[in-house]
């Protein structure tokens, strides 16, 4: 009796035992979150706001006469390490004018980013660079630019994180020979919040 | 990091068969990059600065009147301006515009619908007219308003009328109408009623696009498709100078500089200029629809032919003959920027430009530049002051 008891104990432990160790591994469903070759996609949406506008001569031209509008944007990421991705972002933002015109950027360019913090909550920081199309009153210029930014996100679930982003944006024009005077550097603010979908 | 590149690169490139097999990754980035700054320089404007363009906007506050309407026509006297939506409103030109526009009462009424316009300077003349358009009856006025004549059209000119303009000229006031059998008719007022202007622009199958007179000796009226002439009324008849504008369906506007000479513009980006009895073409843009025409004879010593643009961006353009350079897009003349062209004319098409008959301010000349509703959320009427002392333009300014 006592033989069959400690045997029934001994199962009992056992199956308590893979019980708990089966729920201690899936309590922590981000264990393999931020590897190297992991790959995540995030959509971003917010505000755009614009800060200042230089000259060619690095003088402020006041009035920027631009009102805050609105960015969209889409983000590919690979990581190359546990804190290193790089990938490449494609988005859209807009911006009105005291005129009541609406100048359209269209930045695509390429990203690189250290993440750190622990899971399920993580930190980065960012840069990219890039060429931006921008479209004012049916002229358009092709000019480069970069964003310096950071932000945090969430795990909600083992493929899904949500965050915020804040990125400062320098979106410069340059002009040949002797339109250089029209070279001009703007200075944007960049917010948003949006998710990634980790694969 | 460099094998995830190349892999990356490798990935990314067409099957096996569409790519040379010598091409490495460094060879798409070069591409690639190639690509970027071709499209960088080749799609850009140099001359056009965004950020400074849009430095340079004004914010316009107009009356909401002039908002996703169309004005079509405008007319003076010494106190007040006219303007034509789908009724006439006014205001005094001893105020600023801003909200001082309101709705014109007509014969003691400001419920009705208005189908032309037209002033002297002194007399202002209103057709009223059915929701159909149908003419009722032409008012006159020589007091701003507060006596009203009826002028009985409809027993000179017809009762199964539909008005499509009202033009004074040499201080005669001329009715364009057409019937429901699309035939068209001009008319003029005698003094005691309304006749017809004469027998060859009476029942034609082409619109009537307007009327001057080219302060020498004649009038001109030109119709989608023919110049008429006349130099006594009710004898206007078809110009038979030889290479005249005539063409069917081409003729959209003329202009007059008041010493006889006229200009006609047409659909294919020419303007035709008439002096010395001879009719000579005049390139404006190639293969470009045009629009109406303005002769602006300020500044005197380089006056500039205005031209309306028929194609889908709209606004005007400017045409200096003693150069002669065509400016587009605001970018010199009579505009003070190109960003405040942009945010008022963009995708407006223009219906007419105009100068008030009796100036308010002995030192300034004022050009009204009229639109139609377009696909922006802009004014249809912006202004324009010229100092005569510096010789310089204010600049448009939405009323």
């Amino acid at each position: 009796m006592s033989k069959k008891l400690l045997a029934v104990i001994v199962l009992i432990a056992s199956v308590n035992a893979l019980t708990l160790g089966a729920q201690e591994k899936t309590s922590d469903p981000f264990a393999a979150a931020r590897k190297k070759g992991d790959q995540s996609i995030t959509i971003l949406a917010g505000g755009f706001i614009p800060l200042f506008v230089l000259d060619n001569n690095g003088a402020l031209i006041s009035p920027s006469n631009m009102y805050p509008g609105a960015s969209f944007g889409v983000q590919y990421r690979y990581m190359l390490g546990k804190s290193i991705g790089i990938g490449g972002s494609i988005a859209g933002s807009f911006v009105t004018t005291v005129g009541g015109g609406t100048l359209f950027f269209a930045p695509i360019g390429v990203t690189a980013a250290w993440i750190g913090g622990g899971e399920p909550m993580e930190y980065e920081i960012s840069t990219e660079l890039g060429m931006n199309i921008l479209r004012l009153y049916g002229n358009g210029l092709i000019e480069p630019y970069a964003k310096l930014g950071a932000g945090f996100s969430r795990y909600v679930s083992s493929s899904w994180s949500i965050g915020a982003k804040v990125s400062w944006c320098f979106m410069p024009e340059f002009h040949l020979g002797t339109y250089s005077s029209l070279n001009s550097y703007a200075n944007f603010l960049e917010f948003s919040v949006g998710a990634v979908y980790h694969f | 990091m460099r094998e995830y590149i190349a892999r990356l690169a490798e990935n990314s490139l067409p099957k096996a068969g569409k790519v040379k097999s010598g091409r490495t990754p460094h060879a798409v980035g070069l591409i690639v990059a190639a690509t970027f700054i071709l499209l960088a320089f080749s799609g850009c404007d140099n001359t056009f600065s965004v950020f400074q363009t849009i430095s340079q906007e004004e914010k316009q506050i107009g009356a909401d009147l002039f908002k996703n309407t169309t004005v079509r026509a405008m007319a003076d006297d010494s106190s007040n301006y006219y303007a034509l939506l789908g009724q006439v409103v006014w205001r005094p030109k001893s105020t600023t515009s801003e909200g001082s526009w309101d709705v014109f009462s007509v014969n003691g009424s400001t419920d009705y619908f208005a189908a032309g316009l037209a002033g002297d300077g002194t007399n202002i003349y209103v057709a009223k007219a059915d929701g159909d358009n149908v003419l009722d009856d032409i008012y006159v006025t020589s007091d701003g308003g507060t006596k009203w004549t009826a002028m009985n059209a409809a027993t000179g000119i017809g009762s199964d009328v539909f008005v499509d303009w009202l033009k004074c000229a040499n201080n005669t006031l001329f009715v364009a109408v057409h019937n429901s059998a699309s035939k068209y008719s001009l008319f003029y007022y005698d003094g005691s009623s309304f006749v017809s202007a004469g027998a060859a622009v009476s029942g034609i199958d082409a619109p009537l696009v307007d009327i001057l007179y080219d302060g020498s000796s004649s009038y001109w009226l030109v119709s989608d498709s023919k110049v008429y002439k006349g130099t006594t009324l009710g004898a206007i008849a078809e110009d038979s100078t030889a290479s005249n504008p005539d063409y069917d369906r081409y003729l959209l506007g003329v202009a007059s500089d008041g010493a006889g000479r006229v200009i006609v513009s047409r659909k294919d980006g020419y303007i035709y200029s008439y002096a010395s009895s001879v009719w000579t073409p005049i390139q404006i843009k190639s293969s470009t629809k045009l629009g109406p025409v303005f002769f602006l004879t300020q500044p005197a010593s380089t006056p500039r032919i205005l031209i309306g643009k028929g194609v889908s961006s709209y606004g005007y353009m400017e045409y200096n003959e003693s150069t002669p350079t065509l400016k587009e897009n605001g970018s010199s003349f009579i505009s003070t920027s190109s960003s405040i062209y942009y945010s008022t004319m963009l995708s407006k098409q223009v219906q007419a430009f105009w100068q008030p008959v009796n100036e308010y301010d002995a030192t300034k000349k004022t050009l009204f530049i009229l639109l139609a509703s377009g696909s922006t959320d802009t004014y249809a009427l912006y202004r324009n002051d010229y100092t005569i002392s510096t010789g310089s333009w204010s600049g448009w300014t939405a009323e």
